[in-house]
């Protein structure tokens, strides 16, 4: 039998006066793993994160953290999580370390060196007081928040979006770190390649609904290639074989995702008389129109 | 009750508290230093004018003109509008910003993440604001007792009947704290809030008071937690109100309990 899961997300739909911002999904988290909760913005990533949080009632269905409701059990649920809002917004008069003794005594924790050791590993002077922070300052300072206990469940929504590039592989390494050590992380992004690069499972949301929960390996095979081409002869009419889907024809510039043998994509652009080529992963965009596109053929 | 919270609020409120109490402790005396330069008399004369005895009788619920003594001119400092709006000035600040305040900055999303359950949050809060008033109604009959020693009274005042006028001025602050607490607990912005807070209470204070002068808003005044507050009335019978008192906890509790409830089923969104 499989171990019950760490989040369990049943047919859970939110909407605001009407207007669905989640719409029935379903999902779930194992202990141990890293999950990225990947999404454009509105897709219902926060929406459904707070529901988790228990800041908000679901208007159908349920979610459980551990096990127990997440609207009736929030405390209990709290005391297990670290959490990093979408939006961070600290006490401005109060210091970082001002900042980091309440939230310890809240939790009842004696002990911070763990937040001492964040705080030097993500380079934050807890001295200043928050209103003076940059919005990279106050991103650290909320995960430390969010790390300080070491809690089994770690929810961060969108952690790097104002970190730099040295912070954000700083931060990856704590959360591989979080993983080794047993504990679970959901990890919100809007960047497939952040998502790819760290998680090992992969929930994408769009409009409020799930669009794909797979593993990375899987949605990497699934996504293929994105390819950007424009041939020599602007009327020219090449014949585009089946793996090649073209998404977009603009200024004589062909767009589109390839799903098949990489070769089988060499050879074929190589046949072409080309002025300009692009072979890359996929974005975001490209993902969801790919998904979008096999759940269509299914 | 969450001894963090509660350490966090009076780190963060300890600057309006202490002036507060410095404002409770000075008023008196420069109230007290300024009527004495008049005698008795000369304010019977002025209270006999129809207009003035109304306005009296609307702050305190009795006309003192009659019984004019040293302590019932000591109960204009339990009325007067710069103490009500000092006093006011001060839950609201509190209540609307740990409760509301936290959704509009924004800080909500790291108090409810921690394991303080939302209904600690709000008794915490409360708690906090409901020990403060009764001291800040206290600081005002200590200003008496220092505004006598330094003023120099005609006549010695009453601190047995002044002491009593606390227990009715806590019970009508009481009952704005519970006013105060449900409209932090149902607005999501501070400005909101403190606008129909602000509302409330000057309508409440204009009810009052037209009651006293135009028969026909009397029935209206029993919606006003003014007309339960009775300073003079006290001072001429040397006895609590108990039927206001009971009346004032009675709004008190109701709101606050309201605002409670709401506060602990709401979603709660921020940004």
């Amino acid at each position: 039998m499989s171990p019950s899961p760490i989040i369990d997300v049943r047919q859970l739909s939110k909407s605001y006066n009407g207007t669905p911002a989640v719409d029935a999904t379903s999902w779930s988290l194992a202990a141990g793993r890293l999950m990225g909760f990947l999404g454009p913005n509105g897709a219902g990533k926060s929406t459904t994160i707070r529901i988790l949080m228990g800041f908000m009632r679901p208007t159908r269905g349920n979610a459980t953290v551990f096990g127990l409701d997440t609207w009736h059990h929030a405390t209990e649920i709290h005391a297990r999580v670290g959490y990093l809002p979408g939006e961070v917004r600290l006490y401005k008069n109060l210091t970082g370390q001002q900042t980091i003794d309440f939230v310890a005594r809240a939790r009842r924790l004696r002990d911070t060196t763990e937040a001492a050791r964040l705080a030097d590993v993500l380079d934050l002077d807890l001295t200043k007081r928050a209103g003076k922070y940059s919005s990279g300052m106050r991103q650290k300072l909320a995960l430390i928040l969010a790390m300080m206990h070491q809690p089994e469940l770690l929810i961060l929504d969108e952690p790097t979006s104002a970190l730099d590039p040295l912070m954000q592989q700083a931060l990856y390494a704590e959360l591989r770190r979080t993983v080794a050590d047993g504990r679970t992380v959901l990890f919100s992004s809007h960047t497939l390649a952040e998502v790819q690069a760290l998680c090992e499972d992969v929930i994408i949301l769009r409009q409020g609904h799930v669009v794909a929960s797979t593993t990375i390996e899987k949605l990497r095979e699934d996504a293929g290639q994105t390819v950007t081409f424009a041939l020599s002869d602007d009327h020219a009419k090449p014949d585009i074989p089946d793996e090649l889907t073209i998404t977009s024809d603009r200024n004589s510039q062909l767009h589109g995702q390839w799903r098949g043998n990489v070769n089988d994509l060499l050879r074929w652009l190589a046949s072409q008389d080309l002025r300009d080529v692009r072979v890359e992963p996929p974005n975001l965009e490209d993902l969801f129109l790919a998904y979008y596109d096999g759940s269509n053929d299914r | 009750m969450n001894v963090a919270l509660l350490r966090k609020i009076i780190h963060d409120t300890r600057i309006h508290l202490i002036i507060t109490i410095f404002a409770a402790l000075g008023f008196p005396i420069l109230f007290l230093n300024a009527i004495s330069a008049f005698d008795l008399e000369a304010f019977q004369t002025i209270f006999r004018v129809p207009f003035v005895s109304n306005v009296i009788s609307a702050l305190g619920g009795f006309d003192p003109g009659e019984m004019m003594s040293a302590s019932s001119l000591a109960g204009f400092v339990f009325v007067h509008p710069a103490i009500l709006v000092l006093l006011w000035a001060f839950i609201i600040a509190v209540a609307i910003g740990r409760i509301c305040g936290e959704i509009d900055q924004g800080t909500a999303d790291i108090l409810l993440a921690l394991p303080i359950s939302r209904w600690q949050i709000y008794t915490t809060t409360s708690m906090w604001v409901a020990v403060c008033t009764p001291v800040f109604s206290a600081c005002l009959v200590i200003g008496l007792w220092i505004a006598q020693y330094l003023v120099g009274l005609e006549q010695p005042l009453d601190f047995g009947k002044l002491w009593l006028i606390v227990i009715n001025q806590t019970a009508m602050l009481y009952a704005v704290i519970g006013i105060v607490f449900f409209a932090s607990a149902i607005a999501s912005r501070r400005g909101v809030a403190t606008g129909w807070i602000i509302a409330v209470l000057v309508v409440t204070f204009v009810i009052n008071w037209l009651a006293a002068v135009w028969p026909a808003i009397k029935p209206l005044s029993y919606v006003s937690v003014m007309t339960y507050f009775k300073p003079f009335v006290i001072v001429r019978d040397a006895s609590i109100p108990t039927t206001d008192i009971i009346a004032l906890l009675a709004i008190a509790i109701a709101f606050w309990l309201a605002g409670c409830l709401h506060f602990t089923r709401r979603d709660i969104n921020v940004g």
